[in-house]
């Protein structure tokens, strides 16, 4: 291996991996994912059911969602949405879209959506934040997004570091989209 | 049509031969019922849709990266020398300008350039038609839950929101949005023959709301999260590593790990008794099959696809 690879990859095992799960996704930090996001809602996964689209040759998965907050855009609370993604099974075939996100019903998670009929979950995976109760702190948690990026690069290329997004207590994500969202 | 048919074989290996070294770990993809992922036959044709390509390569130079990124797979070789792996990857241009994706029995490499949809669209509007502009590429794989067998796989491009260049030979191109096309599909194209990251990124909920379980290496070991510091060198320096965050680290995914090797060679350990079809004569696209040739048989074969292989160029 070559000095300035071990370097490279030194400096990427710090900083942050940029491929995510198969499919390659651009890092977004939280301020990204905030900009991109149409929506921004804390919801409960309703269901989860895969189907073959209306071309017949893929499989879909229809989310529903019950929102319980909304951070950003016009969804209210008890609000059912439907997030449709590639990707799903149906009997014995299934569609592996590698880097999206995973619903199972009863989850709850902070969801960054885009798209107005037909919600997606932007950044792909990164999108995601479960949240579960932490029963020894009494305060519910989002976790890590299921790919959490750490770096990018800049307009001139360059690695440019971006704060990592590690679990957190609920109430403070809020408090950080919120801000970036405004007023 | 097939105004070009070119394909990889064993006799290009020269270029593309592995690093050398120990072979270590890897992680192989499984479906939601726990069963490892493969090809029943590792012949796998890529049709890639040429008509229109990106500015910043001809489409002989896409396609000659495509054709690497196939062959570095092919010619997986443990000692350097020996093909160790029955996988043959066949790039093939094609000349339409996007395609259809979906589960037909053609595997299919495409540029989405105009738009970053699917296509063929749906036709009820509630369905998504696009995807997240922040996806670089989409590499879909249809496999059978109970048996792992991989039937189909397609690797979209994203080239509405991002260029795709040559580092190797134009590191200039490396800037914002620009990503070195055959490191990135060399990295693809192992998933497509079944091979998952060798870290793992916490988070995953199964569909039963458990979470997705720390996957393990054939040695058994749990997978490393992606990203830590303390991930040996065996493992940062996969191809099936996950991150790419500079040209030299995008360029070097073109080139197999000993990891990236034995995986290959492993879930298809080479035999002298295989033999793939050329593609034109196979009706599902696959473009190859298991044969219980004889060796003379392989060697006709062979030299058919010798004869055919074109525009492979060592990019390196």
């Amino acid at each position: 291996m070559s000095p300035f690879r071990s370097v490279a990859l030194g400096l990427a095992a710090l900083l942050v991996p940029s491929l995510a799960a198969g499919s390659l996704v651009q890092a977004l930090d939280l301020a990204e994912l905030t900009a991109r996001a149409e929506r921004i809602v804390v919801a409960q996964v309703v269901s989860a059911k895969s189907e073959w689209d209306s071309s017949g040759r893929n499989i879909h998965t229809r989310i529903e969602i019950a929102v319980e907050e909304s951070w950003k855009g016009p969804a209210v609370v008890a609000e059912r949405l439907v997030i449709v993604q590639p990707g799903g099974s149906v009997g014995d075939i299934e569609m592996r879209v590698h880097g999206m996100p995973s619903f199972a019903p009863g989850e709850k998670a902070v969801l960054f959506l885009a798209g107005q009929r037909a919600p997606r979950v932007v950044g792909m995976s990164q999108g995601k934040r479960p949240v579960r109760w932490d029963g020894a702190a009494k305060r519910w948690v989002a976790q890590a997004a299921e790919h959490s990026a750490v770096v990018r690069r800049d307009s001139q290329g360059r690695l440019q570091p971006a704060q990592p997004e590690p679990e957190m207590a609920l109430d403070e994500l809020r408090h950080r989209v919120r801000a970036l969202v405004g007023p | 049509m097939r105004p070009r048919i070119a394909l990889v074989t064993l006799a290009f290996a020269a270029g593309f031969a592995a690093r050398s070294g120990p072979a270590a770990a890897y992680v192989r993809t499984v479906t939601s019922a726990g069963v490892a992922t493969a090809w029943k036959a590792p012949c796998v044709t890529m049709e890639f849709s040429l008509g229109g390509p990106p500015p910043e390569l001809d489409a002989d130079g896409y396609l000659s990266a495509a054709q690497s990124a196939g062959a570095a797979w092919s010619q997986a070789s443990l000692d350097g020398v020996a093909r160790c792996s029955n996988v043959i990857f066949t790039v093939e241009s094609v000349s339409n300008v996007a395609g259809p994706v979906g589960m037909d029995y053609h595997n299919r490499l495409i540029f989405r350039q105009n738009e970053w949809c699917r296509d063929p669209p749906p036709t009820n509007p509630n369905e998504a038609r696009c995807y997240d502009p922040s996806a670089l590429a989409i590499t879909s794989v249809f496999q059978l839950k109970n048996t792992g067998e991989i039937l189909d796989a397609d690797m979209e491009v994203n080239a509405t929101d991002f260029t795709w260049g040559d580092f190797a030979v134009h590191p200039e191109q490396f800037a914002y949005n620009t990503h070195d096309f055959q490191g990135a599909v060399t990295h693809e194209f192992g998933h497509v023959i079944g091979l998952d990251h060798v870290c793992y990124s916490p988070g995953a909920i199964r569909a039963d709301g458990s979470p997705v379980p720390r996957p393990v290496d054939d040695k058994g070991n749990p997978a490393p999260n992606c990203g830590a510091t303390n991930n040996p060198p065996s493992i940062a320096q996969a191809t099936m590593y996950v991150s790419v965050s500079s040209p030299s680290a995008e360029v070097e995914l073109r080139s197999l790990s000993p990891d990236d090797v034995q995986a290959a060679c492993a879930i298809y350990p080479f035999t002298t008794n295989f033999v793939c079809q050329p593609p034109s004569t196979v009706s599902t696209g696959g473009g190859c099959s298991y044969a219980a040739r004889s060796e003379h048989a392989s060697s006709a074969c062979a030299l058919v696809l010798l004869a055919m292989a074109t525009l492979i160029r060592r990019r390196r």
